[in-house]
């Protein structure tokens, strides 16, 4: 019997190596199984986590965890105002924003910065994601946002000295603390999710005659008191460039042609400079690439020299062309000017943990691009003063403090009301602040885009920016 | 002296199983509570119980085999830290019954001088293990799909644990007694040589007995348990696998016809199958959710205390039959393989007992013992990992369970019995 008893034996053990031979199976190579869709591991352990808090540059808070039934949520005391800096965290929906961007910092997952971490870590205990301090200042943001009141359109300022991005307001915008109850209506609703600021891309209109000016100076083809001839509409290859209400402004010096902004002037000047050159300018000043930013940012984009006619080219020249810029892009195109003809690279994040142990402190300043001379560039805040002062953007003027600006108006169809643009920096002398109003079919840019300028430069520097 | 320092093997067993229970709940509270202490009440208490029962063993049942106890409490004990890992208000009284347990054994290496002696009442012990099989189809309460519950003031047990011991302790005696009548047979019937039908009678029965608790108690586990003990000791009593094959061909059918007949043979069957569809919250939930939580335990395991199933996942069974899937999520195959590999120790301990033994019942009673353990133990973590179709079993010595924890550490004790019988014959 006893053979048979080791027969039974060698039986049994066998079954219960197969059973080892497939658990390993199940344990060790089971990543295709670890991912099904129903498996919520991964979002159970990072909503366990306490995400580190979002800040504007005085502390006021943007967005904080809070916990409810051993899961963090997440909560925007700022709501809409700042959706298009903070985005948004939820459990079914993901992440958007700088919840996104900056998840490593603010989730600190896999952050080992001493002892102490790797051992929590080890012990599973519960760890707190690292504060964000970004560099936007709550009373422009919302004044911009509250400017944009009963618009579609975005506000982007800088501090041009720096890069440091103070205000970045879109409208219409959504509520991230509704992300999960209202998401039907978000995603439904005409562009509630797009920021405008950073991804919306729109014709610069004559905000564009900048980077033509400064193509042209740099190239030497043209000096600000060159004169041209201001007709009603220029004939190019059977084609027409017309001036505003068609009018025909006489002789002009370029100086006084960019603060009237006249078509037919700066279509002249981009024939003269040529389509490489336009393009070579418009690259200087960083359209082609998108900047390195914390948000995502859409490449503002020119044609390809060799793809434009000089129809196009005169277009492009005034702004009216292919040409498509973001909010931001048209910002820093402004604080390039402010900046002595050179473009810092645009930040949000300040500084990232605590406050005596931080763990990462933005640079600044940072160039990017080197956008035109300094020659040029005073050249041109002189021209922009005179728009303000005397030009089309007279709307902007503040009493007291020298405001250098430009206007555009984009038209993109026959139909509806054009884009109204308006950028600009303050103090023209000692520039603090560089901004970009853009509204979406917001009419003309003297009279819409202008006013709104000039309040939030007002808001700057009554709230006293250094 | 050989025998003293067999008991000296268990003694130092016994200390490290102490220590792994230190060691498991102080992480498990260090992971849960955030800090660490060195307060060792419960392993001290657990330690104390060993030392009792151990001096009760070395000078009552010194011949009794050395290395089940050990073996058996290790088990216990990673039981014992998963259940407190779980938070799971089960721990304490899992405790208990634990305690139970080691003195039963205690009492069985005892008082069971001579195990031999138990096939005298082989047709009590028949008796009462059908009756307790059959009783909860007549009393049984519902839980969980499949009527296996006896409520009897208040406290709820489940009769097919204990109903195991008394069917392997029949089944061991009247196969002893009758395998030579069946091992040779006069009748010639499809192509095989049978014993006259009344030797079969009682094995006829116990095969209609393993379909009506499928049937009529929905219990697949208990059924395929059954079986395959039949068989197993069937094949070892008269040494023909023609039986095991006809055997394995009648379960066959039995499984099929029930996979046709019975929709939740079918739902079990068909969660096998296809354990991960789209949407996960229907029947394969439990399943799921087991497959994610062994492989979130890779090789190393989460941790103690750390795993997400049946606290953030909410499992129902997770303290019973699927224990076994936290324990692969916490610790990873490194700790799933060891708890599989102490199985195979008790296994091998099992059968040595039965090799040694001096005669025909106590060979088949302490191989049985050791197959119900063996097959239960295949069953379950068979049903969790997808080999087979789950079917609902407690895994022996670690699932939560007063029923499961008595017998189980009775089968111990009968063990021991009988290794210190075999013992007393060769000296």
């Amino acid at each position: 019997m006893n053979t048979r008893v080791r027969r039974g034996l060698i039986f049994i053990i066998s079954f219960v190596f197969v059973l080892l031979i497939a658990l390993t199976y199940r344990q060790a190579f089971s990543d295709e199984i670890a991912s099904h869709p129903g498996n919520h591991r991964a979002l159970i352990e990072e909503f366990s986590i306490e995400r580190g808090k979002l800040l504007a540059a005085d502390g006021t808070i943007l967005a904080r965890s809070e916990e409810r039934n051993k899961i963090y949520h997440r909560v925007y005391p700022e709501g809409k105002v700042f959706a298009s800096v903070t985005g948004y965290y939820s459990p079914t929906r993901g992440r958007f924003g700088l919840e996104a961007s900056l998840s490593r910092w603010l989730a600190a997952k896999d952050y080992f910065r001493s002892f102490d971490d790797w051992r929590d870590s080890l012990m599973k205990r519960k760890r707190r994601g690292l504060d964000v301090k970004l560099t936007i200042r709550p009373d422009l943001q919302m004044k911009s946002w509250e400017l944009l009141e009963g618009h579609r359109g975005a506000i982007v300022a800088l501090d041009p000295r720096t890069g440091a991005v103070l205000a970045l307001a879109s409208r219409p915008s959504y509520d991230p603390n509704m992300i999960d109850e209202k998401w039907r209506e978000i995603v439904s609703s005409d562009g509630l999710l797009l920021n405008r600021a950073t991804q919306g891309l729109y014709p610069p209109g004559s905000t564009f005659k900048i980077v033509t000016t400064a193509g042209a100076l740099d190239s030497g083809i043209a000096t600000p008191d060159k004169m041209y001839d201001g007709a009603a509409s220029l004939k190019v290859y059977g084609s027409q460039v017309t001036n505003f209400a068609n009018k025909d402004v006489g002789k002009l010096s370029l100086a006084k042609a960019f603060a009237k902004s006249t078509n037919t002037i700066f279509a002249q000047v981009g024939l003269d400079l040529g389509a490489p050159r336009l393009v070579n300018a418009a690259k200087k000043f960083g359209l082609g690439k998108s900047p390195p930013f914390e948000l995502p940012v859409a490449k503002s984009s020119i044609p390809s020299p060799g793809s434009m006619d000089k129809v196009m080219v005169a277009w492009t020249a005034v702004g009216q062309g292919k040409t498509l810029v973001t909010p931001l892009q048209m910002a820093l195109i402004s604080a390039a000017v402010a900046n002595e003809g050179k473009v810092y690279r645009p930040f949000i994040v300040d500084t990232v943990g605590e406050e005596n142990d931080l763990v990462y402190r933005s640079q600044r300043p940072r160039l990017w691009s080197d956008a035109t001379t300094k020659e040029t560039s005073k050249q041109i805040t002189q021209m922009m003063e005179d728009v303000v002062l005397s030009g089309t953007g007279r709307a902007a003027a503040l009493t007291g403090i020298m405001v250098a600006g430009k206007t555009g108006t984009a038209e993109f169809g026959k139909e509806s009301a054009p884009h109204a643009w308006f950028i600009g920096f303050a103090p023209a002398d000692d520039p603090k602040i560089a901004i970009a109003v853009f509204l979406e079919q917001g009419g003309l840019g003297g009279q819409a885009a202008a006013p709104i300028a000039r309040q939030v430069f007002e808001k700057a520097v009554g709230s006293g920016i250094q | 002296m050989i025998t003293t320092a067999r008991r000296n093997t268990e003694l130092w067993g016994l200390i490290l199983v102490s220590l792994i229970f230190y060691a498991g709940t102080a992480i498990v509270r260090a992971t849960q509570a955030g800090f660490f202490s060195f307060l060792p009440i419960n392993a001290v208490t657990l330690l104390f119980a060993f030392l009792i029962a151990h001096l009760f063993l070395r000078y009552g049942a010194r011949e009794a085999d050395s290395l089940l106890f050990p073996i058996c409490a290790y088990l216990a004990t990673l039981g014992l830290i998963e259940l407190r890992s779980l938070e799971n208000p089960s721990a304490e009284t899992q405790q208990l019954w634990f305690l139970i347990g080691i003195s039963l054994i205690v009492l069985i290496g005892f008082f069971i001088r001579r195990p031999a002696n138990l096939s005298e009442y082989k047709y009590i012990a028949g008796t009462i293990g059908i009756l307790l099989l059959l009783s909860p189809i007549f009393f049984g309460a519902v839980r969980g799909g499949s009527k296996l519950w006896l409520i009897v003031g208040g406290y709820s047990f489940q009769p097919a644990e204990l109903a195991k011991i008394f069917l392997v302790v029949f089944l061991a005696a009247y196969l002893s007694e009758k395998k030579e009548v069946l091992a040779t047979g006069r009748r010639r019937f499809i192509g095989l040589y049978w014993p006259h039908i009344r030797h079969f009678g009682p094995l006829i029965l116990t095969w209609f007995l393993s379909l009506a608790i499928l049937v009529l108690e929905r219990d697949l586990g208990s059924s395929l348990i059954f079986f395959s003990l039949f068989l197993i000791l069937l094949y070892i009593a008269t040494g023909r696998v023609a039986y095991v094959f006809v055997g394995i061909f009648l379960f066959l059918l039995g499984a099929t016809s029930a996979y046709y007949l019975f929709s939740h043979v079918a739902v079990r069957v068909n969660v096998w199958l296809n354990p991960l569809p789209a949407d996960i919250s229907g029947s394969s939930y439990q399943v799921a959710q087991s497959l994610f939580s062994l492989a979130a335990g890779g090789l190393s395991g989460v941790g103690l205390g750390a795993g997400l199933l049946g606290r953030q996942i909410s499992m129902p069974a997770v303290h019973t039959d699927f224990i076994f899937s936290a324990l692969g999520e916490e610790l990873g195959l490194a700790g799933s393989a060891a708890v599989v590999l102490g199985y195979v120790f008790f296994l091998a301990k099992g059968f040595q007992i039965s090799l040694s033994a001096k005669n025909d019942f106590s060979k088949l009673l302490a191989a049985g013992l050791t197959t119900v353990i063996g097959v239960q133990v295949f069953v379950i973590i068979g049903g969790i990992i997808k080999l087979i179709p789950m079917t609902g079993v407690t895994l022996p010595f670690i699932s939560y369970g007063g029923s499961s924890m008595i017998s189980n550490f009775i089968i111990v004790g009968l063990l021991m019995a009988i290794s210190r019988q075999n013992h007393e014959y060769s000296s």
